[in-house]
């Protein structure tokens, strides 16, 4: 009888001390050690990047928007240009930060995609394969550089992928030159990597030429704007202004995109959330701005892109442009339209301006939305021209968050905006706050004095 | 050391096998029967042990006393005869004649045998810090759960509902706060079955919970123990280290008559005070208002005639045409409450057993949400042998909720009702529901709502228990915890979260624990004058969890509402696993019964920790003295017991996720149709538990014949390796890591009185007060962490739950602009200028139970009260607009007083949402003006009952009869401003940093109802 229980309790013993129980593995997750191996591998991480750019475009896009006089929160619809604050917890504040920490997410994904995808030997990718994978991320890392200094001014660059939480420690903001700097090199890069085969929503030569062209109008090389604007436009078989204006966001990779980011119902695009009324399923956070509602209604004006706004019942606008209520909207990163405006607007700052083939591009942008041309009389000077340019580039790329930066760039958002908030006849307020955690997360970062 | 252990484990068995090989002389059989009694009142004595002097032969007495022996020996024989509560009798029997044996009642208990957990030892020598709680003591309120019950009953654990939505989460701390981010809920052990505590909810409700406590049903529990110091906890080693709560639920006596009891229950609840809206009139006035002052045009004003048209500036009408619609008001009803339970017990020689059954169904005060359990336990002990016995416990539950979202987001239920302008109608003119905000039309939610969740919930266990020889037993013990959550929601075309094509979400979490245990327990008197006891053990714990998740959209029409009619299905599986593998040890030793000491240590390999540390080990060391055994100690019934306590040791915490030590890549990261992958997580292979040092003086005792008790403590707690989401610079492409980082403080003490103040044969009044105080403080922290809601914020220096907002110092009477504390003195109002002006813990919290009973009346009342403990009123923060967030939110009554002219005091600042020219604002900015004191004090239950006589309920064929009527919550005396002090909506905040905070949450409920509990 006893041995029985001896037994039984031996047993009991041996069969619960084993070991086996702390050798866990995780279900969903893989270790980091080995994940871009291949071709295959190589492609998913740079799956990954896109997922990262997604991540963080659109919600930068919307900040741009939400800090200019074209959207205004429906919380405080008076409340025309928003007074930042670094701390995030302001409502009339809704820029959450702009995607600080969501930028360099998809950084270091594309870090990864750089440095593994380059050590790769040529029988584990074929060498177009490794060609285009790194291009690509390339591309995307200037894009996310790009969006980062035009929003927060200089930033720490980061070009290895991240191994352990203190490798970047001292890494301290760049000045805007340097980010620039970094921005041009990785542009270069991606340029002499990716063929000309044009995807709309994958990077290639064009999307590079086209973000190049942007690159050297915020940079005041004008000559250079132009030229990547044309090497864009001329490519006339692959990229056609749509009519009507509203067929490039209601069509998914439209002849006019050149690069967008496309989702889908099951990879969804937020944003509508934020702009469609709550009958439609949004939320409303934000309405058109009703002086602005008021040109884009004025056919001297706004023209067909009067179709970017709706009525709603209560006498407000809403912005229709991600108005797919699955979630299934593009956010458009580059698109012709912006290339003609890039390349009047470099054709009037060169050195001598080319005012007649500016006004040429600038009305083939308002012919297309059936706006009277811009008809040059003897009195006409380029600071004309360029007005018309910057209000065109108000309509015409209205709710792609380029506003902001363009009042910026041209030096004129004491008066623009001053008028609206005194605060920004303050040139420190021409740039957003990085967020407040991010400074106490980071003790080599360094708040714009602004917002201190 | 793990080696080591084994080594250990194997030669203890080695021995026992030398032990039990020792050949036992062959003797004739003799057998020794006889009754054990009382020697005062002559009844049976059931469970008196009765054992050969010398021998490890023994028996014990059944229900009627009885008992024989078997004995292998030649007679005379010596019997030493021992039952709790009892002296110790030698007696010499000299034949096999029957024989009546008398005890007497011991005055003191000291000789009980306490088994806590793994260890067994004499009341007397008990050096730790547990604080029990029998079934009939704990409140008399209907709860879903018992966690809920314990609420001002034990001293040093803090109970708080987070809303008055019945089967929600409970905030339960013990002895403070000792962690940031592992969790600081404590460890639950139910029949010896590790049960998980940790919601398995997935389908986000806005800030509610579900309480996973609230499948156990409270009315099959006979008693529950609280672990409090580290002596008590260190042998959970790394889960102890918030506290250790022992659930029993009920068995059968053995050889006693079968026993039936009925419970019926009936009730109602209702909702107190509310918020207090503006009406339509002056929701248009003060937005019009904040128009101006924003510096707009009044042509543009919102609130102006239909008639004038300006693009793109929404017309609502002039103030005057405005109605007001009351939405609060369809929102809550009065809740029904009903409570069945069914309970049998009873047991023969061998075998005894309970079976319990109940059914309860609570009604939320707020619609759309129900709590429905059918509980189901059945527990059985029997004994194949005078040594050896087997048992059971289950307890297996089904419950059945209704649930709503409730805030926080649009498509929150009652945020819906709450926020929603009042000048807004309800329907429109052709009896649509209208959806003039961002909010869900609350009445299309009352319509449409079908939301559900099911747990199902099986607790089990089964043990052997041998007792080898005298004094010396071995207990295998199989558990299981099994937890399923499955969640069934149908959003239809007419609520936000089902346009444009209906959606509908089946959501199934799993989470089951394995446990075994075996262990060794030793206990002897060495000599008349030292005990000891010893044990030995070791488990083995795996937990599983998986999720799988279905989502269908695009439905037909408004009638299909299954995945099954989707046109758009998609799917999700996820799992995670994790092990402990402990061994344990600890002895007692008690001298005269005056002087004990015990020690443990508990050995923990823990699967989530990083490979370089994998064990960790929980030793304590415990003392006490027993001062008024001392021959010096005058023997009187003034002071009769008089115990002197202080323990020290080391508990941890593991409650992390499952592979939070590893670098990690994760797929999911898709784009344009093709699978992506991104790196998730940065490894930390040093990860490890996190340790709490505690040390703790203790004074307990008994006056004035035993009518006094009283019960003190002193703690001071000191937790290291803090795990910790350590946030970490962006620029990484991480947000935080988890690291062993940091370090918090708790100090504490505690009492607890218990009086009988007037016992004679028909009167009775007991009281029983207990008040607790722990002071809560972060000792170090790299880098502060601000919460989800960034109004509190995790500093160096300062207690968890800390309210870090800006410091608001009231109007400029000339300008009615708010002033805001400018700490750095720049001129400019930042980021830089929050500060912590408060917390959530009380200064200290307690409760006063008074019990009465007269003839055949019995009268019970707990009142609870806390104080000093902060309220963030985000509620107010939002609706204290001052017209600032114009027709998109409602504004609360009290905002209509605001500065109007210069020289206004006491008001509120000038309506406005633009930023002042330090770049404050007026109103959107989280500061200290809605940061209220949380005090309070409320008659939590009051039970009024009257136990029939034997005379009525015999001619009724019955064995007792009780009825009874209980309210709830009757009455609250607090400053706060809002409809009730005790709510948290920081529930669903991942790391549970926010705690105090009043974002619309439903009320507790003031409740009465009536039962009858009968006994055949």
């Amino acid at each position: 009888m006893k041995k029985k229980y001896l037994f039984i309790a031996a047993i009991a013993i041996a069969s619960t001390s084993c070991n086996s129980i702390l050798e866990t593995t995780p279900e969903t997750s893989i270790s980091d050690a080995t994940v871009i191996s291949d071709e295959k591998s190589s492609l998913a991480a740079l799956v990954g990047v896109y997922d990262g750019v997604q991540g963080y475009f659109g919600i930068n896009q919307l900040a741009h928007n939400v800090i200019s006089d074209n959207l205004v929160n429906s919380t405080a619809p008076g409340n025309i240009i928003p007074t930042l604050v670094a701390s995030g917890t302001s409502a009339f504040d809704p820029t959450s930060g702009a995607g600080y920490s969501s930028v360099y997410v998809a950084i270091n994904r594309a870090n990864f995609v750089i440095s593994k995808t380059a050590e790769l030997s040529a029988v584990s990718i074929k060498a177009a394969s490794k060609k285009q994978y790194m291009g690509e991320a390339y591309f995307l890392r200037a894009l996310a550089y790009f969006d980062l200094v035009r929003t927060y001014g200089g930033v720490p660059l980061i070009l290895d992928p991240t191994n352990s939480p203190t490798q970047f420690n001292g890494v301290k903001r760049s000045t805007v030159a340097q980010t620039y700097a970094q921005i041009l090199s990785d542009l270069n890069a991606a340029d002499s990597l990716l063929t000309e085969t044009v995807v709309r929503n994958r990077a290639n030569k064009f999307s590079v030429y086209a973000l190049k062209a942007r690159f050297y109008l915020y940079n005041e090389n004008w000559d250079k704007a132009e030229e990547y604007a044309s090497k864009v436009i001329s490519n006339s078989t692959a990229f056609k202004l749509v009519k009507p204006y509203s067929t490039f966001y209601t069509t998914a990779k439209s002849t006019e995109s050149i690069f967008e980011l496309t989702f889908s119902a099951s990879d969804k695009n937020p944003i509508y959330t934020y702009l469609l009324s709550a009958a439609e399923g949004g939320r409303l956070d934000y309405i058109a701005e009703p002086g602005f509602v008021a040109q884009l209604l004025d056919a001297s004006k706004g023209g067909a892109r009067k179709s970017l706004v709706k009525l709603l019942a209560s006498g407000a606008y809403s912005v229709t442009e991600y108005g797919n209520q699955d979630g299934s909207s593009s956010l458009f990163v580059l698109r012709l339209a912006e290339q003609y405006l890039i390349r009047a607007e470099a054709r009037v700052k060169k050195g001598p301006p080319d005012l007649a083939n500016a006004i040429i591009d600038l009305n083939t942008i308002k012919t297309r939305s059936d706006v009277p041309s811009f008809v040059a009389t003897g009195t006409t000077t380029a600071n004309d021209v360029l007005l018309s340019i910057e209000n065109e580039r108000r309509y015409e790329l209205a709710f792609e968050g380029h506003r902001f930066s363009d009042i910026v760039r041209t030096g004129r958002a004491a008066t623009v905006f001053g008028t609206l908030n005194s605060l920004f006849t303050d040139t420190g307020r021409w740039v957003f706050p990085i967020p407040y955690k991010e400074i106490v997360a980071d003790p080599d970062l360094e708040q714009n004095p602004a917002y201190k | 050391m793990r080696k080591f252990l084994q080594i250990v484990f194997k030669m203890v068995w080695i021995l026992l096998f030398v032990f039990q090989l020792n050949p036992v002389l062959a003797q004739q059989k003799i057998t020794i029967s006889g009754t054990i009694i009382d020697a005062k009142t002559k009844d049976a004595l059931i469970g008196a042990t009765i054992n050969i002097k010398g021998k490890p032969i023994g028996t014990a007495s059944d229900a009627k006393g009885k008992f024989s022996l078997n004995i292998k020996q030649a007679l005379p024989v010596t019997l030493v005869v021992n039952s709790i509560g009892y002296g110790r009798r030698l007696v010499v029997v000299n034949d096999t004649e029957p024989i009546i044996l008398s005890l007497a009642e011991n005055v003191s208990k000291l000789d009980e045998v306490i088994i806590t957990g793994y260890s067994q030892t004499k009341r007397a020598a008990v050096t730790s810090v547990i604080t029990t709680v029998n079934a009939e003591e704990i409140s008399k309120a209907t709860t879903t759960s018992i966690t809920e019950k314990l609420q001002g009953q034990v001293p040093g654990l803090l109970v708080s509902n987070s809303s008055g939505v019945p089967g929600s989460s409970v905030l339960v701390r013990l002895r403070g706060a000792t962690s940031i981010n592992a969790g600081n809920d404590p460890l639950y052990v139910v029949d010896g079955v590790f049960v998980n505590s940790e919601s398995l909810q997935s389908h986000s409700l806005g800030g509610q919970v579900s309480n996973p406590l609230s499948d156990l049903s409270a009315d099959d529990v006979e008693s529950i123990s609280v672990l409090k110091d580290a002596n008590a906890t260190a042998m959970y080693g790394s889960r102890g280290a918030n506290g250790v709560i022992l659930i029993t639920t009920k068995r059968g006596t053995k050889n006693s008559k079968t026993k039936v009891t009925f419970q019926i229950e009936n009730g109602v609840a209702k909702t107190g005070k509310l918020w207090k809206l503006t009406t339509g009139q002056e929701h248009a006035q003060i937005v019009n208002d904040a128009w101006v002052n924003d510096g707009k045009s009044v042509a543009t004003r919102p609130f102006r005639s239909t008639s004038e048209v300006i693009t793109g500036f929404a017309a609502y009408g002039t103030p005057e045409e405005q109605k007001t619609y009351d939405r609060l008001s369809d929102v809550f009803r009065t809740g029904k409450l009903q409570k069945y339970n069914v309970g049998v017990s009873g047991g023969d020689a061998k075998t005894n057993f309970y079976l319990g059954l109940g059914y309860q169904n609570q009604q939320s005060t707020l619609r759309l949400e129900d709590f429905e359990r059918f509980s189901f336990q059945i527990n059985l002990d029997h004994s194949i042998s005078n040594k050896v016995k087997i048992g059971t416990s289950n307890s297996i539950s089904k419950v059945n909720r209704q649930v709503v979202q409730v805030g926080d987001g649009p498509a929150g239920f009652f945020q819906a009702a709450l926020h929603t302008p009042t000048f807004y109608p309800v329907f429109n003119a052709d009896g649509t529901y209208t959806k003039p905000v961002a909010f869900d039309n609350h009445q299309a939610i009352l319509d449409n709502s079908d939301d559900h969740a099911y747990s199902l919930r099986s607790v089990n266990n089964i043990y052997l228990k041998w007792d080898i020889f005298n004094g010396l037993s071995f207990k295998s013990s199989w558990s299981s915890d099994y937890n399923s959550y499955h969640e069934k929601t149908y959003y239809n075309t007419f609520l936000i979260n089902g346009q444009p094509t209906g959606k509908a979400l089946d959501n199934i979490t799993t989470k089951q624990t394995l446990l075994a245990e075996q262990l060794l327990n030793y206990n002897v008197t060495l000599d008349k004058e030292s005990y000891l006891s010893f044990f030995l053990g070791n488990s083995v714990q795996y937990t599983t969890r998986e999720f799988e998740g279905l989502t269908g959209t695009v439905f037909p029409s408004n009638q299909f509402k299954r995945i099954a009619s989707a046109a758009v299905q998609t799917a999700t599986s996820s799992g995670s696993t994790s092990g402990l593998l402990s061994y344990f040890t600890g002895g007692n030793y008690s001298y005269k019964n005056r002087y004990s000491v015990d020690a443990n240590v508990r050995a923990d390999a823990s699967s989530r920790f990083g490979a370089n540390n994998r064990w960790g080990y929980f030793p304590s060391i415990g003392t006490a003295w027993n001062i008024s055994n001392e021959s010096f100690f005058p023997k009187n019934n003034a002071i009769s017991d008089l115990k002197l306590k202080a323990s020290l040791g080391y508990a941890g915490n593991q409650n992390i996720s499952d592979f939070a030590s590893y670098g990690l890549w994760s797929g999911g990261s898709n784009y344009d149709g093709l699978a992506g992958t991104s790196p998730s997580q940065i490894s930390n292979g040093d990860l490890k538990w996190e340790t709490t040092r505690q040390w703790n003086v203790g004074l307990t005792g008994n006056l004035i014949n035993q009518r006094l008790s009283f019960d003190i403590n002193y703690y001071d707690k000191y937790t290291t390796n803090l795990l910790l989401d350590d946030p970490i610079p962006s620029k990484t492409g991480y947000s935080s890591v988890t690291k062993n980082i940091g370090e918090i403080s708790n100090k504490g003490i505690e009492f607890a009185l218990n009086s009988v103040n007037v016992k004679t044969k028909k009167f009775e009044w007991k009281t029983n007060f207990s008040i607790s105080h722990n002071a809560n403080n972060v000792e170090k922290l790299n880098t502060p962490i601000t919460s989800s809601y960034q109004t509190y914020q995790v500093q160096q220096g300062f207690p968890l739950y800390s309210m870090w907002v800006y410091n608001y110092l009231g109007v400029s009477p000339q300008t009615g602009d708010a002033i805001y504390e400018d700490l750095n003195a720049d001129g400019k109002i930042t980021v830089a200028d929050k500060k912590i002006v408060g917390n959530a813990w009380p200064k200290f919290e307690g409760n006063l139970k008074n019990t009465f009973s007269y003839k055949g009346f019995d009268l019970e009342a707990n009142l609870f009260f806390k104080s000093g403990n902060k309220v963030y009123n985000y509620t107010n923060s939002f609706l204290q607009s001052g017209g600032t967030r114009g027709v998109t939110r409602s504004i609360l009554a009290s905002s209509m007083n605001y500065w109007k002219k210069p020289g206004d005091t006491n008001v509120l600042p000038r309506p406005k949402s633009t930023a002042n020219a330090d770049g404050s604002f007026n109103y959107d900015q989280q500061s200290s003006r809605f940061v209220e004191d949380g005090s309070y004090i409320r008659l939590k239950d009051v039970t009024l009952g009257y136990t029939l006589s034997k005379k009525s309920f015999k001619a009724l064929h019955l064995s007792a009869a009780r009825i009874y009527v209980t309210a709830s919550n009757l009455l609250t005396l607090t400053k706060y401003s809002g409809p009730d002090p005790e709510v948290n909506v920081g529930a669903g905040d991942a790391r549970a940093l926010v705690q105090g905070m009043d974002f619309g949450t439903p009320p507790q409920p003031i409740s009465v109802s009536i039962g009858v509990n009968i006994t055949l």
